[in-house]
């Protein structure tokens, strides 16, 4: 008899959750689908992040790291507040607040494998020559070939390239991408369009202070991003002659690596002209009134008029080492203010926001764009160089700057109409 | 430099770190790494320690003088490294540790 009532409170025992009610939660089923979709596009053997989170074995060594910046959201590097403005963006690697307690309590318990069975199959990557955006009908490479040494700091360089284009066209994809064997030590890289330019291209800011103020921004690589097709029926004149600046950010790998890194660029058929024009600048300046003393956080504010309605499909905040934060705000002609977003700022990252194609926003003709961006000269600014002094506007790293980076294009009246009413007719159906 | 910590121990394997970014861990551990970790530090390549959970580490300071030659030997070996964690930038990177002193746990 006392061997069944053993028998039958085994059973009961067996049966019974753990203690906390809580499943227990495996690398195997719960830690490994997050690491594939939002870190192991950096973190993959020979990729940029300075180690692979492919397997169990790669990341036992980094559990408490892995927990410590995801909770604190400094990983993957998205920097959007989630709780303010528009959520939905292209590419974003980001962490739900379910998926960082994921990770928190698989590392709390002890970082358990699981049943290897649970496994998904192994991510894959695509040949590094595979371009994303498609056979480009021009490739530009950096003039000569870049050597990063084993070891030293990081450098920020530009190099200028001809195009070689001898005709006009209209871009209709760029991407631009490390050298071949060169994205270990690619940071992160922009390119710029250098050519005659009419009035609306023409770089916001102080003239003086570049060769030529003919240049307009063209694309951003960083890992995780494919390049980018414009949406239908907008285009970027590229003339011919242009020449492409590339702004580059190196950082050692610890092994001598040589890059030339290219652009390439995709244009729409000979003799079609897009109907809408893209443009890139950097607007709503707060640069030159730039006034931040020292140990002290500052808040400056800027401004740009949309004249014509318009469609944003981009935003980037642009500040140096003691940058914090920069929220976005339309001032619509009705006098109403819609926020569109705040992105806290890394000097580490330049990070372009491209926003998803059904929540582009559409700003009627008047709107002003309202920048606010903060800066912080105290020592809690971990990037700060010395909070002791009084910083102004400059283009050195230790100087500042203060602007929104925007991607947009400007709309006749009749599209914008019936792009708000189609938002509109989806909204209400949704609810 | 921007800080310096106190005193501490860390506990894990020696390897060499271009060959630890470029393999991952199971092309780069153990045994059968030890001669071509060698091999990169002689070229002057950088070692550091694997810990179990706070990642990687790159060994500067004393233990790197000479090519890593005290420590060189430990290459593939799991130790205790007695040191500090030293932050000289703000660029996310592998960490640095300024060790002064390297064990062997007594069990190995």
């Amino acid at each position: 008899m006392t061997t069944l009532w053993i028998l039958v409170a085994a059973f009961i025992l067996a049966q019974t959750p753990a203690p906390s009610g809580k499943k227990e939660v495996t690398f195997a089923k719960d830690v490994a689908p997050i690491l594939q979709r939002s870190c192991q596009n950096c973190h993959h053997p020979g990729a940029q992040g300075p180690m692979s989170l492919m397997t169990y074995e790669d990341v036992r060594p980094w559990v408490r790291a892995i927990k410590t910046r995801t909770a604190a959201r400094e990983m993957p590097p998205w920097h959007i507040e989630r709780n303010i403005g528009i959520s939905q963006f292209k590419d974003d690697p980001s962490l739900t607040d379910e998926e960082i307690a994921t990770i928190g309590a698989w590392v709390d318990a002890g970082a358990p494998r699981g049943n290897p069975a649970d496994m998904q199959p192994a991510k894959t990557f695509v040949d590094d020559e595979q371009w994303h955006i498609g056979t480009p009908d021009l490739i530009i490479e950096i003039p000569k070939e870049h050597v990063v040494p084993a070891n030293a700091g990081d450098l920020w360089i530009d190099y200028i390239a001809d195009s070689g284009l001898t005709e006009d066209r209209y871009l209709q994809a760029v991407e631009a991408r490390p050298g071949p064997g060169a994205r270990s030590v690619v940071h992160h890289l922009l390119t710029y369009l250098i050519q005659d330019v009419s009035e609306d291209e023409v770089l916001v800011g102080r003239d003086a202070d570049r060769p030529t103020n003919n240049e307009s921004f063209l694309n951003e690589y960083a890992v995780g991003k494919n390049g980018d097709i414009l949406p239908e029926g907008t285009g970027k004149l590229v003339k011919a002659g242009a020449k492409i600046r590339f702004n580059l950010h190196y950082h050692s790998s610890g092994k001598e690596t040589k890059d030339r890194t290219r652009v390439g660029l995709k244009f729409y058929p000979k003799g079609y002209v897009p109907k809408y024009h893209q443009i890139s600048l950097q607007i709503a300046q707060a640069s030159a009134d730039l006034d931040i003393p020292a140990n002290s956080v500052t808040r400056h504010d800027g401004y740009f008029r949309f004249n014509k309605a318009a469609r944003i499909t981009a935003i980037q905040a642009h500040m140096h080492n003691r940058g914090k934060r920069m929220c976005l705000e339309a001032i619509l002609p009705n006098n109403s203010v819609q926020t569109l977003n705040c992105v806290k700022f890394d000097f580490n990252w330049h990070k372009v926001y491209n926003y998803a194609d059904d929540v582009t926003p559409l700003l009627p003709a008047g709107t002003v764009l309202h920048s606010i961006l903060w800066h912080d000269n105290t020592a809690a600014q971990r990037s700060n160089p010395d909070p002791r002094n009084w910083v102004g506007y400059g283009q050195r790293t230790i100087d500042e700057m203060a602007f929104a980076w925007v991607t947009w294009t400007y709309l006749d009246e009749a599209d914008f109409k019936q792009m708000t009413e189609e938002r509109r007719a989806r909204a209400t159906k949704n609810q | 430099m921007i800080s310096r910590s106190a005193t501490k121990t860390l506990n894990g394997e020696i390897l060499e770190i271009s060959c630890y970014k470029e393999k991952g861990v199971a092309g780069s551990t153990g045994a059968a790494h030890i001669m071509c970790a060698k091999d990169c530090v002689s070229k002057g390549g950088s070692l550091g320690i694997l810990t179990d959970g706070d990642g990687l580490f790159k060994i500067v300071g004393e233990l790197e003088k000479n090519k890593y030659a005290k420590l060189v030997s430990y290459i593939g070996k799991t130790v205790e490294l007695t040191g500090t964690e030293v932050v000289v930038s703000n660029n996310y990177d592998i960490k640095l540790f300024d060790a002064q002193k390297v064990l062997l746990p007594k069990k190995q």
